[in-house]
């Protein structure tokens, strides 16, 4: 190994080895798709509905009709509420696997993640064999003597499913932010005389905000573009902006049309991060959580 | 590490402005790639029917007697791969991205866009030897009737609907879609603009290749207003009336076939066709591919397909038109079953045809469907 004085050039060259394959990967798989989709959006199509160079803002135009903002609306409660039920699901996992499962608290992790070695789209159509009008549920209310219930086609079971597909990427952080909290600061809580409402209000959520945020973000972003799942439980209703900018592409041969409404979106997820990231500067230090 | 410590080469910004001239240059020439020619070819139909390889047919899923495959893979020595797609939007975008099928399963509505993008190649009917199968119509049909032929008939039908007995009474419109209150939530409708608009555009009287905005625009309010009774907006057919969800289901006739037959519910299922407003018809041809790898086996393939025994397997498969002689005989024979889908003389001449979206009219439609479904 070579001494620590033997050069920052050195040093430097390793930084650049190290960083080069990780930064090529990106570039050719995100930023050059990414970079595509904002010159589409541009753009025009020809007959065969093949993108073609263009600078016209008509693609824009159409996205600002008032018809998709009343989705982009619908799709905003639904990751709003998806995210805070996942939040309030997630906590409860990530905190039992964190302070009280021991060494089981991996395991438990683990258990969360596991469904995630089948395809999503595969388990949300498991869900609505599961949920159909004919399907596994209602047979079975149906031996039990009572009246079927209509399971899909509803808001409720949009955010279920969505609840569903994205609650580990809840727990994760979460767990991880638990499992960093040193305990001594819940015990110092409670040696204050705090009760354990007062103690996981003034104490536990503060000190773990940074994973509450993370987790919020991470499972936030992701249901804002998803599509499956409204196509699959949702009704004729339910649609999510994620469906609108899909059909664009495999059903209705409107590429550039389609990008404008991504990019859109983009830049509204961009801005929620932005936001998120200005409220956070200087906070969360331990000095202003513990009073 | 401090940002004054990361080699100048790494720096955000010059990271970020070379990344963004990279995205810039790869876009331009994407947008530029023209490999599969931009005009329509006009080079002589020459293909000679011969295994010159194996076969990937771009299709729809399970659209082809299993048998007519599998007999053929074994007289010919090839094997055929079947490339599944799910709409004939994706089937365009694909071939127009200039992946190398061989086979195309085109539809007559995205025919004319499909030659004059170029991405067929031309072929003669006489290199066929069951070439004289070909029902007149398709010799020189509407969307293919240029000075060299890029398609052979493979199935067709009527859109219509299929419903169960013990809930609804037909009555040959699409009124039917909206005027049962009793099934409301159980109806459907498919995800396919051409055919829902479509159908909503035959109820009100109007034309089915209308680009017209105000009747388009009407047509689209009607179909807002029976949201509130749909269950889903959908083309998995078999799963909705196989699981009970669906009860009255705007169909195409292979799905409804198959429920008819195989469904737990086939005893209380019939297919209604809408002939008080107008019975959309539209027929699914075989193409070659215009980098198609093996041309020679997918003119074989086309030879094999047109001939009496597989179209008539093909027909008693999907319950669907050839639009060939021995298969739309077969046909007749097999429909005797089901009085609905019987279809009087000269057919294909008289039907109510999906004519090509293209231009003003594509965008018409695109953005009053995308009303519809964010409504």
């Amino acid at each position: 190994m070579e001494p620590i004085q033997g050069g920052l050039a050195s040093s430097r060259r390793q930084w650049t080895a190290l960083l080069l394959p990780g930064s090529v990967t990106l570039a050719a798989l995100f930023l050059v798709p990414l970079g595509m989709l904002v010159v589409y959006s541009f753009g025009t199509t020809d007959i065969v509905g093949r993108p073609q160079l263009g600078l016209t803002l008509d693609n824009y135009r159409l996205v600002f009709q008032g018809y998709n903002a009343s989705v982009v609306v619908r799709t905003v409660e639904y990751a709003l509420v998806a995210t805070a039920c996942c939040l309030v699901l997630g906590y409860a996992v990530a905190y039992t696997a964190a302070r009280f499962a021991g060494r089981w608290g991996g395991a438990i992790v683990g258990l969360v993640t596991v469904s995630w070695l089948v395809d999503y789209l595969v388990r949300i159509y498991a869900w609505k064999q599961l949920l159909s009008d004919g399907g596994f549920v209602n047979q079975t209310l149906d031996r039990l003597g009572l009246a079927p219930v209509s399971l899909t086609g509803t808001s409720l079971a949009v955010v279920a499913g969505l609840v569903y597909g994205y609650l580990p990427l809840m727990v994760l952080p979460l767990y991880a932010s638990l499992k960093d909290l040193d305990p001594s600061v819940i015990d110092a809580g409670k040696d204050l005389f705090g009760n354990p409402r007062q103690t996981f209000l003034h104490v536990t959520l503060p000190a773990t905000r940074q994973g509450v945020i993370g987790g919020c973000l991470l499972v936030f972003l992701p249901v804002l573009g998803d599509f499956a799942t409204a196509q699959f439980l949702g009704g004729p209703s339910n649609t999510m902006i994620g469906n609108i900018i899909s059909d664009q592409f495999v059903a209705s041969g409107s590429q550039t049309f389609g990008s404008a409404l991504a990019v859109t979106l983009i830049v509204l997820l961009v801005l929620c991060v932005a936001i998120t990231a200005v409220a956070q500067r200087g906070r969360g230090r331990v000095t202003e959580v513990l009073p | 590490m401090s940002p004054d410590s990361v080699p100048p080469l790494l720096r955000r910004r010059s990271v970020l402005s070379g990344l963004a001239g990279l995205a810039g240059i790869t876009a331009l020439s994407g947008c530029g790639d023209d490999s599969t020619g931009g005009s329509p070819q006009s080079g002589k139909a020459t293909i000679t029917p011969e295994a010159d390889g194996d076969l990937n047919w771009f299709t729809w899923e399970d659209y082809v007697e299993p048998s007519v495959v599998s007999d053929f893979e074994k007289k010919y020595g090839v094997k055929v791969k079947i490339s599944p797609y799910d709409s004939n939007d994706s089937m365009l975008q694909k071939l127009a991205a200039g992946v190398p099928y061989d086979l195309v399963t085109n539809n007559s509505a995205y025919m004319p866009q499909s030659i004059q993008g170029g991405l067929l190649m031309p072929f003669s009917l006489d290199a066929l030897d069951n070439g004289g199968e070909v029902a007149t119509y398709f010799r020189r049909p509407a969307y293919d009737n240029g000075a060299n032929l890029y398609s052979v008939p493979y199935s067709g039908g009527p859109t219509g609907i299929v419903y169960r007995t013990d809930k609804m009474s037909p009555t040959q419109s699409w009124s039917d879609l909206w005027d049962n209150d009793e099934a409301a939530g159980h109806v459907f409708v498919l995800d396919y603009q051409p055919d829902t608009i479509g159908a909503s555009l035959l109820r009100g009287g109007g034309d089915l290749n209308s680009s017209d905005p105000d009747e388009v625009g009407a047509a689209v309010d009607s179909l807002i207003a029976l949201k509130s009774k749909l269950g889903g907006i959908s083309n998995d057919t078999r799963t909705n009336v196989g699981n009970g969800d669906a009860w009255i289901h705007h169909a195409w006739v292979p799905d409804a076939f198959y429920l008819m037959k195989e469904s737990k519910y086939a005893d209380q299922l019939d297919f209604e066709v809408t002939s008080e407003d107008g019975v959309p018809f539209g027929m699914d041809l075989l193409s070659i591919g215009a980098n198609a790898k093996a041309p020679g086996t997918a003119m074989l393939f086309m030879d094999w397909i047109l001939s009496p025994e597989m179209s008539a397997r093909n027909v008693t498969y999907t319950g669907q038109l050839a639009g060939t002689k021995g298969g739309d005989a077969a046909y007749d024979e097999v429909m005797k079953d089901f009085p609905a889908l019987m279809v009087p003389e000269n057919y294909y001449e008289n039907a109510l045809w999906r004519e090509a979206a293209t231009g003003s009219r594509k965008d018409l439609w695109t953005q009053q469907w995308n009303r519809f479904k964010a409504a």
